[in-house]
This record gives C-alpha cells, structure tokens and sequence, in this order.
C-alpha cells in the first residue's frame, strides 16, 4: 500500500519532468482535451438535469410549512454549488473518462505500443501521460462549471413545475444566499479532482501486466482508487472552507 | 557490432535466458531461431533496455550499455544509443490514434526536423517498403496485417537505424506477403547496409535470407553446424 503510494508519487512527479516535452507539443494536449471533454459531454449533461431536478425536490421536501418558497432556490441551489455538481460530476468523469484513460494505456502497454516509443526514444511517459493529466485538470473545471449552469437551470425549472416555486422566487433565494465563496469552494476543488483522477488513470494504464486479464485489472483498481481519493479531497477542502 | 556476453533473465522464478553469448557482425543478417516461448522477444528487448536483464553485458558499438538501464540518470544516453536501432515488433506496434504517416514520423520525433523534410523522408520510406502513398492518411485499424508489417519496417528504418530488430517478421501472414518481407529484409540489409537480427521459428525465411544462425533452446543460444530440419529446434 505505502509502496505504492510511493510509486504512484514518482510516476506523477516524473510525468511533470516532461513539462518542457509538451510545451513545444501543445497539440498533445489539446488532442486529450478535445478526446476527455467529448467523451464526457452527454453523460454529464443527463446527470446534471436529474442532478437539477431531485436537488429541488429533496429541498423542498425537507423545508417545513412556513418557510418561504425561495428557499428551495437558497438551499438546493447553494447545494448544488458546493458539493453535489462538483462531486458527482468527478465521480462520473472516472467512470466515464478515467476507465477509458486506463484501458487506452493498458492496451498500449500489453500491444507493445509504449515499447515502441520507448525505442523511438520517446519518454512514454511525457508523450502519453502529461498531456492526459494536463487536460484532465482542465477538463474537470470545465465540466463542473458547465455542469452548474445546467443543473441550477433544471433545478429552477423543476422547482416550479413539481412544486410551484415561481422562477424569479428561485433566483431571489439563490442570488440572495449563494455567495462567491460557495461558488470558488465548489470550483477550486475541481482541479485537483482532475489531477487525481489523470494521474491516477494513467498510472494503473502503465501499471498493467501482460495478459488477458490485466487491462480489466487495472481499469478496476483504477476507477476504485480515483473515486476514493477524489471524495477524501472532497472532505478535506469541505473541512478546510466551510467548518 | 552488437556482442552480448553471459545475458541471463529470469521473471519472479521462471528462468527464461541464462548465460547468453552472442556476437552480430557489422551489415549481417544475424537469425536467432527458436520455438514460441523460448524467450526471442525477451532477448531482443533486453538488448534495447525495455527488459533489464538480470546478468550480463551487452555492448552495442563497443559500449556496454547494461550500467545504463538501471539507472534514471543514464537515460538520455541510453535514448540516444536506442535511436541506433528500428525495431518490427511481433504485433507491429502501430500506435492506433495515430495515422501511418504520423507513426512514421514519431521515429524522427527527436530530429525536429522542418515539416517538408519530414514528409519527404516518410514518403520515401514507404516507397521503400513498397507501399503507395495512400496508406499515408489511413489508420491502423484499416490495414491488414501485412500492411501494417510493412509499415512498422518502414517506421524502423525512419530514422536511419545502424541495426534493425525483426520479432517474427513473417509468423501469421499468408505466403505471397511472407515472401514480400522476406525479399525486403535482404534488399534493405543490402541497400542500407544495417546489421539485422531476427528472431523467428521460421525455418523458410532463416535458409533464405540468413547468414548466422543461432538456435534458442533450453535457455540459451548455440550454434548449429548447418540447419537442416525444423524438428532440431524441439527436440
Ligand atoms: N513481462 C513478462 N513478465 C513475465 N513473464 C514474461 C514476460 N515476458 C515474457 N515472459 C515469459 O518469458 C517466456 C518467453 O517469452 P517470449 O515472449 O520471449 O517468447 P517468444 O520466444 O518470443 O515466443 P513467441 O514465438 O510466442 O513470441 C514466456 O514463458 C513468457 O511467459
Ligand atoms: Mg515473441
């Protein structure tokens, strides 16, 4: 475990040396970016709707009778900033894109891919992993900021559609209570989601032993370890912010 | 010249090569036979590094290179004695998201060369492996496996190689295309003048093309007087 914890540390602090390797190549990056976003776009926008809509409607269960209706857009909506769009969405993206990270790399490894740019005197790792861990934190952000705009849009629609909370009562509450700290708390976390979830995906695609089972191996172990890392950061910033 | 002296590797118990000797003289075609398992791909990737081997010395131009694969630090010297090698890996290799032209290119990666001399020097090579330029833009996925052969020779000899490795250049290919890369690695040891080495349990290409012959077989390489039948290698 602490090994490789200790390995893992290296591969990512090794991954970086490629720094300058990538930044004559900026297309390496935009390519992943173009590949992780892509990849991740309809799942995401699905999640956020229902994100949106039981968001509403959980609130506005849980409010007592009394409490003025544009709580539902305080509470829900502030919610949704902070802690359910940025979570969700991360935990999605390492189903969705993390997997797929990992199963590219692991078939590359066991199709002798990566041996052959090792013997084109290719660093393997600064051609494949930098770059995917370089747009995975700029994806993530990304996501989660586009994953807010349509999530408080369906919350608001739904708020009003199931429970009759007119719009601009919904917007009052929001703009009222939602501060630029519980957007920033929300957001900043995010890239470093993005970083553990790269690092980690590409670290288990190398990780992968020949074999037939080996790239199931590590998509497993992959998705497992980002998840959990991914909600223990989650806790610490949540800690850190708002205690 | 590539001379190798008391190579062993083993993996977790599994002994695989054990007290190796060996010697590629410059611009021969240098065959290792053996059956499937006998470790061929093992020793052609302990000599590049991507396996490091347990004992041993390999020199490559009179340089031991074995200090340089354990340590991180000697990297760039072992990249640079790498580039002195093409290898046709046993499944091409090809890397899949990227067309053939830019998978050639990725072997003249370190040379920063201006575009149009890039491109020059990728239609040339394969011209010289006897494809058209239309396989340029195609990918991977869209080449049959004798295409894709050839393509991994002509990304092997991008960059100019002193040596090409071949892994089983001909194993799992119909006959006419067999032949086809049979005649292509005598034209370009000829043509080029690069030491191969090629490992292969076929018996075919060895009598045709080779020149020195080895066998591996329980661990390690001999020398046969003559190769005559392919039942030698099993018994
Ligand atoms: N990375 C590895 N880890 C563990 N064992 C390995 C590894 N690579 C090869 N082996 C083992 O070493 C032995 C030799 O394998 P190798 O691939 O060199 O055979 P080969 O002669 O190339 O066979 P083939 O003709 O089928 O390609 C096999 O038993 C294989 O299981
Ligand atoms: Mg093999």
């Amino acid at each position: 475990m602490v090994r490789q914890l200790g390995r893992y540390v290296l591969f990512t602090l090794r991954a970086f040396g490629g720094m300058g390797y990538v930044l004559r190549r900026p297309k390496l990056v935009l390519k992943q970016v173009y590949t992780l976003g892509l990849l991740s776009l309809p799942v995401i926008s699905f999640a956020s709707i229902f994100l949106g809509m039981v968001t509403a409607l959980m609130v506005s269960y849980q409010l007592e009778a009394g409490v003025p209706k544009f709580y539902v857009g305080a509470t829900g909506g502030r919610s949704l900033l902070i802690e359910i769009a940025p979570l969700v969405i991360a935990l999605l993206v390492v189903a969705r894109v993390g997997s797929n990270i990992t199963a590219r790399i692991g078939t590359m490894k066991v199709t002798e891919q990566i041996d052959a740019l090792e013997t084109m005197g290719i660093n393997s790792v600064h051609y494949l992993a930098l770059p995917i861990i370089l747009a995975s934190i700029v994806v993530v952000p990304v996501l989660v900021i586009y994953s807010d705009l349509i999530s408080l849009v369906a919350a608001a629609v739904s708020a009003k559609v199931i429970v009759n909370v007119p719009i601009p009562q919904y917007i009052f509450g929001l703009k009222r209570y939602a501060t630029l700290n519980d957007v920033l708390g929300g957001l900043l976390k995010t890239p470093f989601f993005g970083l553990a979830m790269g690092s980690i995906s590409v670290y288990y695609g190398f990780q992968t032993e020949l074999g037939a089972e080996g790239v199931g191996k590590s998509v497993t172990a992959s998705v497992v370890t980002s998840a959990a890392l991914i909600m223990i950061l989650d806790f610490i910033v949540a800690f850190w912010m708002f205690r | 010249m590539i001379k190798i002296s008391g190579l062993s590797k083993c993996f977790s118990q599994q002994k695989v090569l054990e007290g190796i000797d060996f010697e590629a003289q410059d611009g021969r075609r240098v065959f290792i036979l053996g059956k499937s398992g006998s470790g061929k791909t093992v020793f052609l990737k302990c000599i590049l590094g991507l396996l490091v081997p347990d004992t041993g010395k390999i020199f490559i131009d009179e340089m031991d290179i074995t200090p340089l694969m354990v340590k991180p630090r000697f990297k760039r010297k072992l990249t640079r004695i790498r580039q002195k090698i093409g290898y046709v890996f046993q499944g091409s290799a090809l890397l899949d998201s990227l067309s053939v032209a830019d998978n050639i290119a990725l072997a003249l990666d370190s040379k920063n060369l201006p575009w149009e001399e890039q491109n020059r020097i990728i239609d040339e090579k394969l011209e010289m492996v006897g494809l058209d330029g239309d396989v340029r833009r195609k990918y991977p996925a869209q080449l049959s496996g004798g295409m894709k052969k050839l393509v991994a020779i002509a990304r092997a000899i991008a960059a100019g190689p002193a040596y090409i490795f071949y892994d089983e250049p001909t194993t799992a290919l119909d006959p006419a295309v067999a032949t086809r890369i049979t005649k292509l690695i005598i034209e370009l040891s000829e043509r080029l003048e690069v030491t191969s080495l090629i490992v292969t349990h076929d018996m075919g290409l060895a009598r045709r093309a080779g020149q020195d012959i080895y066998f591996l077989k329980n661990y390690t390489l001999s020398r046969p007087r003559r190769i005559t039948r392919l039942e030698e290698l099993y018994e």
